[in-house]
């Protein structure tokens, strides 16, 4: 019996090993907010064959079954307002709509609304709806349904947490806490219109608003902390291009044409969200099983010099930075932020760990957005002199160890990461190598993902840390850089001007009157270094040459997948 | 041996309640929470605090160890954090293509072990037994993705003759014997790594043990009486040798029931080897247990199951 106990407790503490192993593994990246739109330039290169639109243009064949490759098991909570992660985000982009949707240059256009207007006080936003949708039960879209969906992801009782984005609608606030029956700013003005009226201007209210609409007949007198049962969560009707079929756990999803979607029937026939792993993603595409991935610059050996693929890189919306806390008495000093920035080779970072398939960037607004202004920023170019010199203006000596010293104590501070992914891991040793460089010295820790953010969000211990946010296309950075809560509490760093301008940026519509705002705040950041900001990861996907149609542009290869079609014969390359 | 395995079942559920004490509290002394992991900058610290009421984080550790047992005991192993579904469901979903996968393994190794363990240990020394020794420490040590991707290269890849990953082809719906020879295809190369693992061990112990029993009294007296050597091997000593290898199939009952989480996850089968793996990650604590109850109730089965061989494969041993 012994024994037994004494296997049973190994088991469990292997158990729990396993558990910090795997952040050796696996999670990182992927649990952060999926981005919604991929930015800016893009570069098609299709290789080997000619250009499609050089090729005479043939009519679109019908039917066949797409293949996509997903990496991770959906939790098969299909509901747009309860989706937790970008797994079930992709199968739910198909299924569902949202009133706006981006444009070529990732403007809000209208998609479920076919107008929309802004009052001139810019508090009042009036949705004209599309007459000719239908849900894929065949009932109507109407006003009631983007009310529903409102008041919904508001009440005080939902479970989901997306409501912080939606408080600057009139008496919001009140409803969520519910403190008022109903939600005075949202108001349906006939079976096609409806009107959202804001407390204040508040820009970042259109993505909010872009959210998949759900359908109130379906809902109608679910209790909201229920909704998560209904059979509609497992087995989603939505408005979209592709019908749901069914979900084999931790298999595929599949989907069907929706022969009634409102920018005509889609030629394809069928989807298939596939599970692969992610290390046999290339050669499945290769093998014609998968028709489209998202790659990592390392399967583009595998694939790029096949010349059998269309490969489109997009620049990310996500950066990734080192954490820094600036309640450490040296960590505060900003000398000692710029030395630290001015000591880590960035740029070999892009060209080694991503092989080029990325940009370095030296503020929050990234190179790709609308936003971005490159005058008077500081590219903190590799130059350990210069980081040297910082150091020593605010006091640093080297020790006989070689190691700097200020007021008899070693420069020696710890730097937390999760495991997970793999570039940023590889990233932590180089940060400690170009630190030692200059003196100082830099322990690494690498954590399990939940156990570095508790440490580094809830209780605030660490001096650096390595972690990476995925940002909407739009500049306004959300929390992350307020005092106010968590998010930004946890560098302990603030700033006057700060608030303030992002408080501006918001209150703006125009994008022309919003860019030298987010300017002059991308200055100050860049100065002043709440983050080491350190590079951008390119998002890369590619599409077997069977997929036609392809427009690529800032949003991605998949857009308009309601217009592609499959040409025949799977073709097997090798 | 009715009433000794009647004894036995007895003494796990002490056992068992036990384990689910320790397991409960190691899983919570676990750094953050379910909601620790979610950097989403949305989310206020009103709406985390009203989470964490919701989800009953904010009860002290012995009340929600009493709501949880008390839950089981009712039959209800909770609703899952991340997933928001039953627990019971999950789990259900998964042990099939679990248990399907892990037989399999076990027929494989089996199957290459014992008859590659007897070999060497009657042709001890020569040429045939440092191969088969070899074999083993191979099997053994190659790690499994290693394997596996060789594996998928060759048959699935290249040779195109059998599927790169998943438990069915997706979209086509077989039903009946259609649907059987489809599993089968797709089961083929993930029980062969798992069973190659495992028989490197099943060789190695049915090698020594059959020297070993080769030597023994009942053996010399069974070649005095003048049986042929056949029947001396077959019929005497490898009933008497196989027990340690009943041992190590019976312990390595849970491993195959969450251990092939690498398998698992590079040939896309749904088991319940990442559903664990994932329930850890997220700190989903009902599925959590779950997970561990199973395991648990599995090695006790699975020592029970190793004592009950004893008794079937060797007439010396009498279980009381």
């Amino acid at each position: 019996m012994n024994a037994v106990l004494r296997r049973l407790v190994a088991a469990a503490g292997l158990v729990l090993l396993l558990a910090f192993l795997a952040g050796a593994l696996t999670g990182g990246g992927g649990r952060l907010r999926p981005t919604p739109a991929a930015p800016g330039p893009a570069a098609l290169r299709p290789s080997g064959r000619p250009d499609p639109e050089a090729a005479p243009a043939r009519r679109p064949l019908d039917g066949g079954v797409l293949n996509l490759a997903l990496y991770a098991a959906p939790r098969g909570l299909f509901h747009p307002l309860l989706a937790e992660d970008a797994y079930d985000g992709a199968v739910l982009g198909l299924v569902f709509r949202g009133l706006l949707t981006r444009g070529p240059q990732l403007e809000w256009q209208p998609e479920l609304a076919r107008s929309f207007t802004i009052s001139p006080d810019l508090r009042t936003i009036t949705f004209q709806l599309r007459p000719d949708v239908r849900w894929h039960d065949g009932r109507p879209f109407t006003a009631r349904d983007v009310a529903f969906t409102l008041r919904t992801l508001l009440h005080p009782r939902f479970p989901g947490l997306q409501a912080s984005g939606y408080l600057a609608i009139q008496g919001a606030p009140a409803y969520h806490q519910g403190q008022a029956p109903d939600i005075a700013g949202i108001r349906v003005l006939g079976d096609h219109e409806v009107a959202i009226t804001l407390e204040e201007p508040y820009a970042p209210i259109l993505e909010a608003l872009a959210v998949p609409i759900i359908p109130e007949h379906v809902f109608a007198g679910v209790p909201p902390e229920r909704m998560a049962e209904h059979p509609a969560t497992a087995r989603p009707i939505g408005t979209g291009p592709f019908r749901f079929v069914r979900y084999v756990a931790d298999q595929y999803v599949e989907l069907e044409r929706n022969p009634f979607f409102y920018r005509g029937r889609p030629p394809i026939a069928r989807v298939i969200y596939r599970l692969v792993s992610q290390d046999m993603a290339a050669a499945q595409l290769l093998a014609g099983e998968v028709d489209y991935m998202l790659a990592r610059p390392e399967d583009l050996d595998l694939l790029g010099d096949r010349g059998g693929v269309v490969v489109h890189e997009t620049p990310g919306w996500g950066y990734q930075f080192v954490g820094v806390n600036h309640r450490h008495p040296w960590l505060g000093d900003r000398r000692v932020r710029q030395a630290l920035m001015y000591a880590i080779d960035r740029q070999s970072m892009v060209d080694q760990l991503l092989a080029g398939h990325g940009t370095v960037v030296n503020g929050p607004v990234l190179p790709g957005s609308w936003a971005y202004d490159p005058a008077r920023l500081n590219p903190y170019p590799y130059d350990p002199g210069q980081a040297r010199r910082l150091l020593a203006a605010a006091g640093f000596r080297p020790g006989r160890d070689g190691w700097l010293e200020k007021d008899g104590q070693r420069f020696e501070i710890s730097l937390r990461y999760p495991g997970g992914n793999k570039v940023r891991e590889l990233s932590a040793p180089l940060i400690q190598a170009n630190l030692q460089q200059v003196g100082v010295k830099v322990n690494l820790e690498m954590l399990e993902f939940t156990t570095l953010s508790r440490l580094v969000f809830e209780e605030n211990r660490f001096d650096l840390f390595l972690l990476a946010w995925a940002m909407a296309p739009d500049p306004d950075p959300g929390p992350i850089f307020l005092p106010d809560n968590k998010w930004g509490r946890a560098t302990g760093w603030n700033h006057p001007e700060n608030t303030a301008l992002l408080q501006q940026g918001v209150r703006r519509m125009k994008r022309g009157e919003r860019r030298p705002v987010y300017a002059a705040w991308n200055r100050l950041l860049n100065a002043e270094l709440p983050y080491l900001f350190l590079y951008s990861q390119n998002e890369i996907e590619v599409a077997s040459l069977r997929l036609q149609g392809l427009r690529p542009d800032g949003r991605g290869l998949l857009w308009n997948i309601h217009e592609l079609w499959l040409d025949r014969a799977p073709a097997r390359l090798r | 041996m009715a009433a000794y395995l009647a004894r036995r079942l007895l003494a796990a559920v002490p056992l068992l309640l036990g384990t689910t004490v320790i397991c409960f509290l190691l899983l919570h002394l676990a750094p953050g929470d379910p909601l620790s992991g979610r950097l989403d900058p949305r989310l206020r610290p009103a709406d985390l605090a009203r989470a964490r009421r919701d989800l009953g984080l904010d009860r002290p550790l012995p009340v929600r160890y009493v709501k949880w047992l008390t839950g089981v005991l009712r039959g209800d192993l909770g609703t899952s954090l991340r997933f928001r579904r039953p627990v019971a469901q999950l789990v259900a979903e998964r042990l099939g293509p679990t248990a399907a996968l892990a037989l399999a393994a076990e027929a494989v190794a089996l199957a290459v072990g014992v008859p590659l363990g007897v070999l060497a240990a009657v042709h001890r020394g020569t040429w045939a037994d440092h191969l088969a020794s070899l074999g083993a420490l191979a099997g053994l040590s190659v790690p499994p993705f290693l394997f596996g991707l060789v594996l998928l290269r060759t048959f699935a890849l290249q040779g195109g003759w059998l599927p790169t990953g998943g438990m069915v082809t997706p979209g086509l719906h077989l039903r009946g014997a259609a649907w059987l020879a489809d599993v089968l295809r797709h089961m083929l190369l993930p029980a062969l790594v798992l069973g190659v693992m495992s028989a490197g061990a099943v060789m190695r112990y049915m090698r020594a043990s059959l020297l070993d029993v080769l030597q023994q009294d009942y053996v010399r007296t069974a070649r005095a009486k003048g049986l042929a050597e056949r029947v001396v091997l077959y019929r005497h000593a490898l009933r008497g040798a196989l027990l340690p290898v009943i041992t190590l199939l019976g312990l390595s009952l849970p491993d195959l029931a969450g251990g092939a989480v690498i398998t698992e996850t590079l040939f896309q089968w749904p088991g319940l080897g990442r559903l664990g793996y994932t329930a850890l990650l997220e700190r989903d604590y009902p599925l959590q247990m779950a997970f561990l109850l199973l395991t648990a109730t599995l090695t006790i089965l699975g020592n029970l199951l190793a004592d009950a061989g004893y008794a079937l494969a060797d007439p010396r041993v009498r279980l009381e």
